[in-house]
């Protein structure tokens, strides 16, 4: 078991990493910080060489963590196991790794991000607050904004292909995905 | 796009919209680690009662003259040996066993070069390479330093500070220990307790660099000539390049101004801040400062107060020395070096424009010169004003000014008064060194 001062040092420097990981995983708000704290908890009872090393191999060995955490709060939810769970979430930690990461903490994706949000147009620009700014849901928006509730989740869904072709244009990521 | 980019935006733009920022959990999971490995453990909650009573023994013994008291029922009457010697010191943690403690030099780990020479010390240069490095403060300061960063350490115990001249650091910081801080060019970081992020962005030259700073745990109270703010955990703020300078104006437009600043002899288009938000909001251009620049005459000496936000924004302007020979700024004036506006009715029809530039004469011939003007991106001709009627009538280009242009050579340096007729036309021109 590591030390406690150990202990926050390393919470205080991947819990935000790990909590954005299952929320991108699919955790709602409430389970991301009970599955957070799990993933620490099971990093201070077994104490890894691992957590010795490098960030990047530290955070890594946390998000496997994270990932197995976020697979038996999926499996207790529901009724019977699922197996092809392990296989979706691979595939998201490659993408996670191999685009958002790249090699460094995703700060370059963030800013890539922020700079591709002032790019879009107004009505884009205010879809997206209405959604992610005030939390309305698809129903409110659709009467807000005097469209279908599938209209406003093509809306959503082609904003989002836009941003994330213009971060993919920005970080040179068109050529190796 | 796949399933997994569009949930990695979802959950990005939650947090990007301020919704969803990373909570801190470190004193719940620290509760929640010591508590249940304690209490579930039968011999780890044994040697902690031991440990804690040996430690009541040794400062009891220390601060009386009486014996310490026994140690409790857990230990067993036959075991003979010391008590459980105390945990070594955490980071920070300067209270040993009744030995005063010695304040941790600064350290450093990794990819790194002290550019003074010698090792890190208070007032060294640390310069990282490909690799990065770690800096160690007081024991209680973990700074991780990006390859190409360059940072120098300040502070004195328990007020660690350093200063971020470029490149990006992650902060670890044990507030209970002492109190820590980030200097940039652009500001201070002051930090009551977290894990943070400060990155100099530089861009092309020194007006674009700025201050960004991301909070992982914990508050960051950020100080600038723009005043202070607090940013909790999950918030971000970029702190952007500003600054006061003089020069002279060469160019205007409705929109901008053009200076020629005194200690770099550049010249930096500069316009004004957005208030408001959008448009139909009401939202727009700073309206008293485009008042002041179309009040402001070309060839003024000028204090300009400047802040980087996406383009170079002149938030004061103050003019210093009016130029010689200056005309009354009674009517807006502009100067884009564009192509002319379509001619509507006449030479004082609406529509119409006219303005003053400096700039150097890029070409000529009979009729024309051509000028590049301070601030333009490309030179543009320039043709006299048409005088009189038609030519059968004895009308045309204005001679006066034919002859200007025929003493004009490239290179020159001109002030140049022109006005829009079907096409830019030279109205003025004087010379300059």
């Amino acid at each position: 078991m590591i030390g406690r001062a150990e202990l926050e040092t390393l919470v205080r420097t991947h819990q935000a990493e790990i909590y954005r990981y299952v929320r991108y995983l699919g955790a709602d708000q409430d389970a991301a910080e009970d599955l957070v704290q799990e993933t620490f908890l099971v990093a201070c009872r077994t104490a890894p060489a691992v957590l010795q090393s490098a960030l990047p191999e530290r955070a890594a060995w946390l998000r496997a963590v994270a990932r197995n955490q976020f697979l038996y709060w999926c499996r207790r939810r529901r009724r019977g196991p699922f197996t092809a769970e392990a296989a979706v979430l691979e595939r998201a930690e490659r993408v996670w790794n191999d685009e958002f990461l790249r090699q460094g903490d995703g700060f370059d994706y963030v800013e890539a991000l922020r700079a591709c949000l002032k790019q879009l147009p107004e009505h884009s620009r205010g879809a997206l607050e209405l959604r992610y700014a005030q939390g309305k849901s698809r129903g409110e928006m659709a009467g807000l904004l005097k469209m279908s509730e599938d209209g406003i989740k093509t809306l959503l869904r082609r904003i989002r292909t836009v941003l994330g072709d213009c971060i993919r244009r920005r970080l040179g990521l068109e050529r190796t995905s | 796009m796949s399933d997994e980019r569009d949930q990695l935006l979802e959950a990005l733009l939650c947090e990007a919209f301020g919704r969803d920022a990373p909570p801190d959990l470190t004193e719940r999971i620290c509760r929640r680690a010591y508590a249940v490995s304690v209490w579930h453990n039968p011999w780890l909650l044994g040697t902690a009662l031991v440990t804690a009573a040996a430690l009541i023994a040794v400062v009891v013994s220390l601060s009386l003259p009486a014996p310490a008291p026994a140690p409790q029922q857990l230990v067993q009457p036959s075991d003979t040996r010391p008590p459980q010697q105390p945990a070594p010191p955490t980071p920070g943690d300067h209270s040993t066993s009744g030995e005063p403690a010695v304040y941790p030099a600064p350290s450093a780990t990794g990819d790194f070069q002290v550019v003074e020479g010698g090792a890190p010390r208070r007032g060294a240069t640390l310069l990282t390479g490909l690799g990065g490095a770690q800096l160690h403060l007081g024991g209680y300061c973990q700074v991780r330093l990006s390859p190409h960063s360059r940072v120098r350490i300040h502070g004195q115990e328990r007020e660690e500070e350093i200063q971020l001249q470029e490149g990006q650091i992650e902060c670890d910081v044990a507030r209970e220990h002492g109190r820590f801080a980030v200097r940039t060019p652009l500001g201070k970081v002051s930090v009551t307790g977290t894990s943070f992020q400060v990155q100099v962005r530089k861009g092309g030259e020194d007006m674009t660099r700025s201050m960004y700073i991301k909070v992982l745990a914990g508050t960051v109270l950020v100080a600038s000539a723009w005043g202070e703010m607090a940013l909790a955990a999950g918030q971000e703020h970029e702190q952007p390049a500003q600054g006061t300078l003089t020069g002279v104006v060469t160019a205007k437009t409705e929109r901008s101004i053009s200076v020629r600043i005194d200690e770099s002899n550049e010249v930096k288009q500069f316009i004004p801040n957005w208030i408001g938000g959008l448009p139909k909001d009401g939202g727009g251009l700073d309206k008293q400062m485009l008042h002041t620049i179309r009040e402001t005459p070309v060839g003024s000496r000028v204090r300009v107060q400047w802040m980087m936000l996406e383009h170079l924004r002149v938030v004061g302007l103050e003019v210093l020395e009016r130029p010689r020979g200056d005309r009354p700024e009674g009517e807006h004036r502009e100067n884009t070096g564009n192509e002319p506006e379509k001619k509507d009715g006449g030479p004082h029809a609406v529509g119409h424009r006219e303005g003053v530039l400096v700039g150097n004469v890029t070409g000529k011939g009979e009729a024309w010169i051509e000028v590049q003007g301070e601030g333009q991106e490309k030179p543009t001709r320039y043709t006299p004003r048409w005088i009189g009627g038609m030519p059968k009538d004895g009308g045309g280009l204005d001679k006066h000014m034919l002859e200007i242009f025929r003493g004009l050579n490239v290179g020159n340096r001109i002030r140049l008064t022109w006005v829009v007729d079907e096409r830019p036309r030279a109205v003025a021109i004087e010379k300059l060194h």
